[in-house]
């Protein structure tokens, strides 16, 4: 059903730098059976370069949703959160902070850094997989997100 | 008036004196002088009567042998006393037989005039008249008549007069001098108590006494100034001896305070350095909070996700027992993630000292029976409450008590569907507030245990939990200035009680809302 409203190819940048956690989010995009292609970066320097479409990421396509955690090596996701923000090329593109904190500093922060959403992943798979396809559902298929000309 | 109330006593009493002595002595002269006049008066009286007499004796003759001019030569002979200015001779009829005028000024004077009546003589104006009889061998043959001026009288007046005022004049210089040297008596003490007062006065030198001299009310005056200043001196000695003892106590008080000071800087200094260690301390338990919130359970989360999807990808594949041990993993996982919350509320009840809010326990108890709602709908709990009264508390801090202590009453619920009933009384300026259930309470000797953290009374099997709620209860009543504690018997119910003080101790701090775990939950 969702599938048939998505006809169009999803853009996702996942910024994790730990593969374990990298890898079971893509697992759960994959289950979600979100039609998408996921890059994913390891830190936010790289982050920054392939949204900014530098070095080695000048062909790199603009994400329609970044999925980003908080604590990166390099750059921290929070300065990765301001940055994007605060710059207009880019600050249309919903980023939903996904990570393991559940500090109410890191929530407040986050929304004031104007995140889209904040979401701590579950502990158990199953809480998690159900996470991540009430996430798509929502930023991939519910809302409508803005058409980028490039 | 009021110059002479001005004047120096000693002019009063000299004064005094004199014009009573002055007043006695014209008093005395006039008496006197009266009496010295009466005298002359008579004195002359009597001598112009002798004259009289005299007269009409030696003209008797000539009247008989009717000869004036013998008559009027006696009468001249009356010129020897110049006071008489007047004389005359009459015949038994009346007629003037002879007469003589001292001065020719006088001839129209008329001569005396027989006067019968005044055999005795009077006066006159400034004269005097005296008519005598003149008989001869016992028969009447005329009359003689003089008349005096009273010259002599005068004299004797102004004589007196100048002997009066000669004498007044004495009297008056010998009594100023007399006034004058009698007057110390009684002004000399007078003045040296004057003396001594104005000395005193001027050099506050009460040691300064006024000379006694003799026992009347002066003397007792002079007295009773000296017994006086003998008191203020004594005052004074004690006045200075009091301001010594004070100033030796100030000093030495102000000794005291400065070391107190000087302690105080020493405890103050000591103060600072441990707020500072425990501001140092605190962002470590902050850091640690914030690690233990985020770095601690990305591990877990991994290890308990690929646990289960390493289930899941060999799903059958595995022996039951493979899957059990699967099961465990991930139900350690969780564990130790609810063991991780609850220990960060735990730390949180203590770095978040709200300020103490004036609140309805009654509404703060249903904020937590809201939260409880899923577990008292589950397990059928039925929670009642007297009347709460309004306590000064962390609102938030007290949510947190009431959920936890109803949450564990519903937990160690037995057979019987769990009831609760939460009370208060107030007493002894603290609030005591008790939660009663009807589960299987437990032996009162752990009593004190179960609000150690990690202490536990049940099998982690039969009853879930990590051994936090209870020590954050005991922490949060603490943390208000209020003890916890709990009665319960095996199989009859526990009674959990807490007390919060009326008047909390102000304590300064942000307000931080803080959800904190719970053990019930």
């Amino acid at each position: 059903m969702l599938e048939s409203k998505q006809a169009k190819l999803v853009t996702i940048l996942l910024v994790e730098d730990n593969p374990a956690d990298a890898e079971l989010t893509q697992e759960g995009l994959k289950r979600a059976k979100v039609l998408n292609r996921l890059h994913l970066v390891e830190d936010g320097e790289e982050a920054m370069a392939f949204l900014h479409r530098e070095g080695r990421y000048a062909d790199a396509p603009r994400p329609d949703l970044v999925f980003l955690d908080l604590n990166l090596p390099k750059i921290d996701g929070r300065e990765v959160l301001s940055m994007v923000k605060a710059d207009p090329e880019l600050e249309h593109i919903p980023i939903v902070v996904l990570t393991s904190s559940d500090a109410d500093v890191d929530v407040m922060r986050a929304y004031k850094a104007k995140a889209n959403c904040y979401v701590k992943k579950p502990v158990l798979f199953q809480e998690f997989l159900a996470t991540i396809k009430v996430i798509d559902d929502f930023w991939l298929s519910v809302v409508k997100l803005p058409h980028d000309p490039a | 008036m009021r110059r002479l109330a001005a004047l120096s006593i000693r002019w009063k009493v000299t004064l005094a004196s004199m014009i009573a002595s002055v007043t006695v002595l014209a008093v005395a002269c006039a008496v006197f002088f009266a009496h010295e006049l009466g005298r002359a008066r008579v004195n002359l009286g009597r001598s112009l009567q002798v004259r009289a007499d005299t007269i009409g004796l030696v003209s008797a003759a000539s009247i008989l042998f009717d000869d004036p001019k013998a008559a009027g030569e006696i009468l001249e002979a009356s010129r020897v006393d110049p006071g008489i200015v007047t004389a005359a001779i009459y015949a038994l009829d009346g007629r003037p037989f002879a007469t003589y005028r001292r001065r020719a000024s006088e001839e129209n004077a008329p001569v005396v005039a027989l006067a019968a009546d005044t055999m005795e003589g009077r006066f006159v104006g400034d004269r005097r008249l005296v008519t005598r009889p003149i008989d001869f061998k016992g028969k009447r043959v005329g009359f003689v008549a003089l008349e005096s001026d009273l010259a002599d009288l005068s004299d004797v007046k102004s004589g007196f007069m100048l002997a009066a005022l000669l004498v007044l004049a004495l009297c008056i210089g010998i009594g100023w001098l007399l006034a004058l040297q009698l007057q110390r008596l009684v002004t000399r003490p007078i003045l040296a108590l004057v003396e001594s007062a104005r000395t005193i006065s001027r050099d506050r030198d009460y040691s300064v006494r006024v000379v006694v001299r003799g026992g009347d009310e002066i003397g007792v005056l002079a007295r009773s100034f000296n017994e006086m200043l003998e008191q203020v001196e004594e005052r004074d000695v004690e006045l200075e001896a009091a301001r010594g003892t004070l100033e030796h106590r100030v000093a030495a008080r102000t000794r005291e305070l400065q070391l107190e000071i000087g302690e105080r800087c020493q405890v103050q200094a000591t103060l600072v350095r441990q707020t500072e260690e425990l501001t140092r301390s605190n962002a470590d338990l902050e850091q640690f909070a914030y690690v233990a919130s985020h770095d601690l359970q990305e591990p877990l989360r991994i290890v308990a996700s690929y646990t289960q999807l390493l289930a899941e990808t060999h799903d059958g594949q595995l022996g039951p027992d493979a899957e059990k041990y699967v099961r465990y993993a991930v139900d350690g996982a969780l564990r130790m993630q609810n063991l991780i919350s609850d220990l960060l509320a735990y730390a949180r009840v203590a770095r978040a000292p709200a300020p103490p809010q004036t609140v309805a326990s009654g509404d703060l108890l249903s904020r937590a029976l809201d939260n409880l709602q899923l577990t008292i709908e589950e397990s059928g709990a039925r929670v009642t409450h007297d009347e709460l009264p309004m306590v000064r508390c962390n609102s938030s801090q007290l949510v947190q008590l009431f959920q936890n202590l109803v949450g564990n009453a519903i937990k160690f619920h037995g057979e019987r569907s769990p009831k609760i009933h939460v009370e208060a009384v107030c007493r002894d300026g603290e609030t005591e507030f008790s939660v009663r259930d009807n589960g299987i309470g437990f032996d009162s000797k752990y009593a004190a245990k179960i609000f150690v953290i990690f202490q536990r009374l049940h099998a982690r099997g039969k009853y879930s939990g990590t051994g936090i709620g209870l020590a954050v209860c005991k922490k949060i009543v603490e943390h208000h200035g209020g003890r916890i504690w709990v009665e319960s018997r095996v199989g009859q119910g526990s009674t959990f009680f807490f007390t919060i003080p009326q008047a909390a101790p102000d304590r300064e701090a942000k307000e931080e809302v803080r959800h904190v775990g719970v053990e019930a939950s």
